[in-house]
C-alpha cells in the first residue's frame, strides 16, 4: 500500500506536471528533452521527498530540482538537440488555425534567442508568476540578480521584436495614442 | 484634432517625439508580456504524455515492492 503521504505528495507532483513542462520546455527549446527533464526531475522529487519542508513551497521546490538538472545535465552534451524549428511546430501544434499563431512562433524564435539565465528568470517571474525573491532562491542568486536578468531580458525581446512589430506600431498608431494619452484618456 | 493646423502640429513635434517613443516602448512592452503570457499557458494546457503516468505507477509498484 502506498502511505498517505507518498499519496498526497504524488497528487501534488501531478498538478505540477504541466507547469514543469511549460517551463522545461521554455528552457530546451525542444519538446523531446523537455519530457525527458520533467521526468528526470519527478524521479529526483520522488526519490528525496522526505526531504521536502512540509509547509515550503512545493512548486519552487521542484522547478529548482528541474533547473539545477537543466544546468547540471541537460544543457550540454549529447542529450541537447537545439531545434527551433521543430519546437515550433510541435510545441505549438494545436494553435494554427487561430489568428496570431505565426506572432507566437517568431515570439519563441526571439525567446530562444535569449541568454539561459536571461530566459530563465523572465519566464519564472513574467510567466510563471514567481516573486523575485522565489526565482532568486530557484535560480541560486540575488535577488538584484534576478530584476537585472528580467529587465534585460525584456529590453532584448523588445529589440528583436520591435523591428518585426513596426507595423503595428505605425505613425497613426503611435499619434493616436499620444494624444490619447495627452488628453488624459 | 480635426481642426488642428499643421504648423501647430510641427511646432510640437519635437515634444511629441519623445512622448512617442515611450509609448511606442511601453506598448511593446505590454505586447511582449501578452505574447509570453499566451505562448506559456499554450504550454500548460498541453495535455499529459501518457509516458508520464506510466511513470507514476511505476513508482507506486515500486514503494508497494519494497
Amino acid at each position: 500500500m502506498t502511505k498517505p503521504v507518498d499519496q498526497t505528495f504524488q497528487t501534488a507532483l501531478v498538478a505540477a506536471i504541466p507547469n514543469l513542462r511549460a517551463f522545461a520546455i521554455s528552457l530546451c527549446g525542444n519538446v523531446q528533452t523537455a519530457n525527458d527533464l520533467v521526468q528526470e526531475t519527478m524521479l529526483k522529487a520522488w526519490a528525496n521527498r522526505h526531504r521536502f519542508e512540509a509547509g515550503s513551497n512545493f512548486k519552487a521546490w521542484l522547478f529548482t530540482i528541474l533547473r539545477n538538472s537543466y544546468f547540471s545535465d541537460f544543457r550540454r552534451g549529447k542529450r541537447e538537440v537545439r531545434d527551433e524549428d521543430g519546437v515550433a511546430a510541435a510545441s505549438l501544434s494545436s494553435l494554427p488555425e487561430q489568428p496570431g499563431h505565426m506572432d507566437m512562433i517568431d515570439f519563441q524564435r526571439s525567446l530562444a534567442k535569449l541568454s539561459e539565465d536571461q530566459k530563465e528568470a523572465l519566464i519564472l517571474v513574467g510567466a510563471e508568476g514567481f516573486s523575485y525573491e522565489e526565482t532568486a532562491e530557484i535560480c541560486g542568486c540575488a535577488v538584484g540578480t534576478v530584476k537585472s536578468r528580467v529587465n534585460r531580458a525584456r529590453a532584448r525581446l523588445v529589440e528583436l521584436m520591435g523591428v518585426g512589430s513596426a507595423d503595428d506600431f505605425g505613425p497613426e498608431n503611435v499619434t493616436q495614442a499620444v494624444l490619447s494619452k495627452a488628453s488624459g484618456r | 484634432m480635426d481642426g488642428k493646423e499643421p504648423t501647430e502640429m510641427h511646432s510640437s513635434s519635437c515634444a511629441a517625439d519623445d512622448t512617442s517613443s515611450v509609448v511606442l516602448d511601453e506598448r511593446i512592452q505590454a505586447q511582449i508580456g501578452q505574447q509570453l503570457s499566451t505562448f506559456y499557458k499554450e504550454l500548460v494546457n498541453q495535455p499529459i504524455p501518457q509516458n508520464f503516468m506510466d511513470l507514476l505507477a511505476r513508482l507506486d509498484r515500486q514503494e508497494e515492492g519494497k
